[in-house]
């Protein structure tokens, strides 16, 4: 096959038919089920549990049973894995109570007790933020001198975003064997082996003993990345413990309420003009990491190195913090610390344009980015970039100009430009990640794809299918791809960061090209091949200077709504996005991703509204957490450019995060424009907007 | 292990519950949900379940002379579908959830269930409704705004069922209905506002306003009402309606943005109608 042709999505058959195992449909021999015991305090000594009278067939796991650490290895070692002596969130697990049935679990634990001796709770920064004792990282990176630059206008805002779910629509799940010496875990999840590597940290077994087999996994969006460590972790130490297979499998309120959200966030801008023109931007990005760091650290990272979008300024200075409190622990999702930034940004650059009378399209043309550019963190921009054309391709599609002139009363567009780093930060894809993957041409002719990255829902394993057809011409069936177990597949790194195409893809598509001189003979062959960071990627952690990521992916997405005068709702009818990802490697998947981010960060912008009480969300179901239904959708219309990336297989970049990031800041502009106020904040919701107005009258 | 009983007949239905305490099941789409305690375990019935839903006699939607009656276990669905039921009743009905659970929800349990944001109650309050009930003692027939006490708080005894709901046929030019929600579709009530009038030949002869999920019950105020009849005076209602108006701050809206768009859209209608 040639990568031009259409392809039918690997998987969906199975899916659509019910073919398709997940976790919880798989069978396993005397399988026994946990559930959690959680605190109920946001932060306390424990004092004691009591356990009602041993029963026949209930077990308890706790810390006391995990045979080496105590802890999920992540990046660092702060996250136990079950809270011992004292908690920090409301829902940290205490305990795994383990039976095979589950409603002998449920009376058992009706009766379980946990005293705690309360201790004082931080449930907002920002009461703590200047506290060092409670900011886990705090990073600056300089471009020039915001302090020696001349300027003569400052205009400043402040910008907040809150919690988002993932809400993936298979929840977590995971199950442990033991069998001959060695831990198995099956499960839902991204990255195999981050859960294979933290297994072996909390066991202590080694890499021959420990086993990560994912299954067919129901969607993720970041939700997926690292939580699933903590819960691998905690069945494999009850299936040491009790010598069966332990299924953990969340309800939708217990993924929904304990498992990690995107970080709220608080980004406060200052551009310096001079001459009506932006000569300095400083930023201050803080997050609330809850409790542990987690990757938290890595999320403030892209945030901040993302942060000056589109646009190159003279002088940038940028400083992030992650702020330690008692809510829910904050984590991976698809963006990854962008959304929050570029929310801020664009909001701002829109509100600038606005002050000074220009319009907003042309008012960034004066800054966007081009081939060559000297890139915030010092770097520089290698690739060529295109925004020009795609603000043009942008006006003329959606008729930008009638938009602009014929605004129909209580109607608004809003535009939004963002770019997306694809793969690690940094060298992080050389240093930590060390990518390998496998293709191993069988005796019947097929060839296997062998690699650690899962298909979940987003299409990895057709796009990865179709990439090594193409180069070998031969049909996307002849490609086998499992889903993939540590015993048979290299360690080519996580599934995130939008690095599965462009990363990954390109190293099978080496593979590949080396693969095709053998496709004639009749042996059984495997060409194994390794990540090598281009030589144009220069990076220095400890200052945060070099080239901040590979390549990047860009989005310049207009969005049209209409605000309901009397009530204030809200109804976005059109999405109009440009994108530059290189060349897709399909325009099927391409524009599923394309609809699938518009949707989420529709859901980001307007309506997921989930705010944390006392450390506790309130919006811990389908009831009152909602995500757009069919009839929220708007109009969606996409269109690209065709930009060749040298190291992308066929030319691809990143895909999977950037449709999401500029839809809640291009919508959120929309509203404002509609009802001529500036907002700072999202979700923006009806009942802001009336306090909005409110105001005003007052 | 949960007992379940499926009675035969309406009066062994009502022989039981005279007997003894129940969970009775209709739709079961509120109350299964409500004894969840862990996908795959065994809901949290303390007491045994009786259904009703299969009882033919407890079904259909008829028309009398002077009356629409509404069996309690008609799904939603079916009266939001019915070609008997004018278009005033079922518009509100057809917005209520989604489409699956009003297959299966039953427009008595929406009722009985009572919950502030019961999105049929409203209706049945301006409409002048009325609810029978039945037990193997009797028949009582109360009007709605009797039956409905407070929140998840009705006036049906333990021994009874609401057999069915009779909606005396009123003469109307029109009617409006606007429910806000968290979103467009699948969703709860923020607050609801239902206005129903009948223009006579030189003036307004009949107008009804009701506003649901803001307060515990609907609110509906026959005063108010009547002095807008008499004086076209739009603003004195919205103010008694106001006056009226105790909401609250939750996790789907706020006190603020419930009473004032409800507030808004009475006016809104009003003018438009007036």
């Amino acid at each position: 096959m040639r990568i031009t042709d259409k392809v039918a999505r690997v998987d969906t058959r199975d899916k659509i038919s019910g073919k398709t195992r997940y976790i919880e449909d798989i069978a396993f021999e005397n399988l026994h089920y946990a559930r959690t015991l959680r605190s109920t305090v946001a932060k306390g000594r424990i004092t004691g549990i009591r356990y009602p009278e041993p029963v026949d067939g209930i077990f308890i796991i706790d810390a006391d049973d995990v045979p080496v650490h105590n802890d999920v290895a992540m990046i660092e070692h702060d996250m136990p894995v079950f809270a011992k002596d004292e908690v920090n969130y409301i829902g940290e697990p205490i305990a795994l109570i383990v039976s095979k049935d589950k409603n002998q679990i449920i009376d058992f634990m009706r009766g379980i007790e946990v005293t705690y001796e309360g201790l004082p709770a931080v449930f907002d920064m920002n009461d703590v933020k200047e506290d060092a004792n409670h900011v886990f990282e705090d990073h600056t990176f300089v471009k020039g001198s915001i302090e020696t630059m001349d300027y003569d206008e400052v205009f400043e805002g402040t910008y907040r975003t809150g919690y988002q779910e993932q809400l993936y629509m298979e929840k977590q799940g995971v199950v442990a064997c033991v069998e001959e010496g060695v831990v198995t875990v099956y499960g839902s999840m991204q990255c195999p082996y981050y859960v294979k590597n933290a297994l072996m940290h909390c066991t202590g077994y080694d890499e021959n003993h420990v086993r990560v087999v994912q299954v067919a996994t129901g969607g993720a969006f970041g939700g997926k990345e690292e939580y699933p460590s903590l819960l691998a972790c905690q069945v494999a130490v009850a299936a040491l413990k009790i010598r069966e297979s332990i299924r953990l499998i969340f309800d939708r309120r217990e993924d929904v309420t304990y498992t990690t959200k995107r970080h709220p966030s608080e980004v406060q801008i200052k551009t310096y003009l001079k001459d009506r023109k932006i000569v300095g931007m400083s930023c201050l990005i803080d997050l609330d990491a809850g409790p542990y760091l987690g990757l938290s650290d890595v999320v403030l990272q892209r945030a901040m190195f993302t942060l000056t979008g589109c646009y190159a300024f003279e002088n940038v200075r940028v400083r992030g913090r992650i702020v330690r409190t008692n809510n829910i622990f904050t984590g991976a999702f698809r963006g990854f610390g962008a959304p929050q930034t570029m929310f801020a940004l664009e909001q701002h650059m829109n509100q600038l344009a606005n002050k000074l009378e220009v319009d907003a399209i042309q008012f960034r043309r004066a800054y966007f980015v081009k081939k060559g550019m000297i890139t915030s963190t010092s770097g520089i921009f290698n690739e060529d970039i295109y925004l020009d054309l795609m603000a043009d391709r942008l006006e003329a599609f959606s008729g930008y100009q009638d938009l602009k002139e014929d605004k129909a009363p209580n109607t608004g567009i809003g535009v939004a430009f963002v770019p997306h780093g694809g793969g690690f930060t940094g060298s992080g894809e050389a240093e930590h990640i060390k990518a390998v993957v496998k293709l191993k041409k069988r005796q019947d002719g097929k060839v296997e794809i062998l690699v650690s990255n899962v298909e979940m829902g987003q299409g990895a394993k057709t796009a990865l299918s179709k990439i090594v057809a193409s180069v070998l011409d031969i049909g996307i069936k002849d490609v086998i791809y499992e889903d993939p177990d540590t015993f048979c597949v290299p360690d080519s790194g996580p599934t995130v960061a939008s690095r599965t195409t462009m990363v990954v893809g390109n190293l099978l598509y080496k593979a590949a090209e080396q693969l095709k001189a053998h496709m004639k003979t009749d042996e059984e062959i495997t060409i194994t091949e390794h990540f090598k960071q281009p030589d144009y990627v220069i990076w220095d952690q400890e200052t945060m200077t070099g080239n901040a990521y590979m390549a990047y992916s860009w989005s310049a997405v207009l969005a049209k709504v209409t605000v309901d005068p009397l009530t204030y709702e809200i109804t976005c009818t059109d999405i109009y996005g440009v994108y530059d990802v290189g060349i897709p490697i399909d325009e099927g998947l391409f524009l599923g991703q394309v609809h699938g981010g518009v949707v989420q960060g529709l859901g980001y912008g307007l309506m997921e509204q989930m705010v944390s009480k006392n450390g506790k969300v309130l919006q811990d179901s389908f009831e009152s957490y909602t995500v757009p239904t069919a009839s929220d959708i708007p109009e969606m219309q996409a269109i690209w450019i065709e930009n060749k990336y040298v190291d992308g297989p066929y030319g691809a970049k990143a895909v999977g995060e950037l449709t999401l990031v500029a839809v809640a800041p291009a919508v959120a502009s929309a509203v404002a424009d509609a009802i001529g106020k500036s907002l700072y904040q999202i979700p923006v919701t009806p009942e802001m907007l009336l306090e909005v107005t409110r105001n005003e009258k007052r | 292990m949960i007992e379940n009983i499926r009675p035969d007949s309406l009066e062994e239905l009502l022989t039981y519950l005279d007997q003894g305490d129940y969970y009775v099941f209709a739709g079961g789409t509120d109350l299964m949900i409500r004894k969840r305690q862990w996908q795959g375990a065994e809901r949290r019935f303390d007491k045994a379940i009786i259904y009703l839903s299969h009882l033919a006699c407890l079904r259909g939607i008829i028309e009398t002379e002077t009356h629409y009656e509404i069996m309690a276990c008609t799904t939603q669905n079916e009266v939001a579908q019915s070609a008997i039921l004018p278009e005033y009743i079922k518009a509100p009905i057809a917005q209520m959830a989604t489409p699956s659970i009003r297959n299966l929800a039953t427009i008595g349990g929406n009722v009985v269930n009572d919950a502030s944001v019961g999105d049929s109650i409203p209706v049945f309050f301006a409409l002048d409704a009325e609810v029978v009930l039945r037990s193997v003692h009797g028949v009582r027939r109360l009007p709605i705004e009797h039956f409905i006490q407070g929140k998840y708080h009705t006036a049906l005894q333990h021994n009874e069922i609401l057999e069915k709901i009779c909606i005396p046929k009123i003469n109307y030019d029109g009617f409006f209905y606007r429910k806000t929600g968290l979103r467009k579709a699948s969703i709860l009530s923020k607050l609801s506002v239902y206005v129903l009038f009948k223009v006579g030949e030189s003036s307004m002869e009949d107008i009804r306003v009701v506003v649901g999920a803001v307060n515990d019950v609907p609110i509906r105020s026959r005063e108010a009402e009547l002095q807008l009849l008499m004086n076209g005076d739009v603003a004195s209602l919205v103010a008694a309606y106001k006056n009226r108006m105790a909401a609250s701050d939750d996790k789907r809206s706020t006190k603020v943005y419930r009473e004032e768009i409800a507030c808004r859209l009475i006016d809104y209608y009003l003018r438009e109608v007036m």
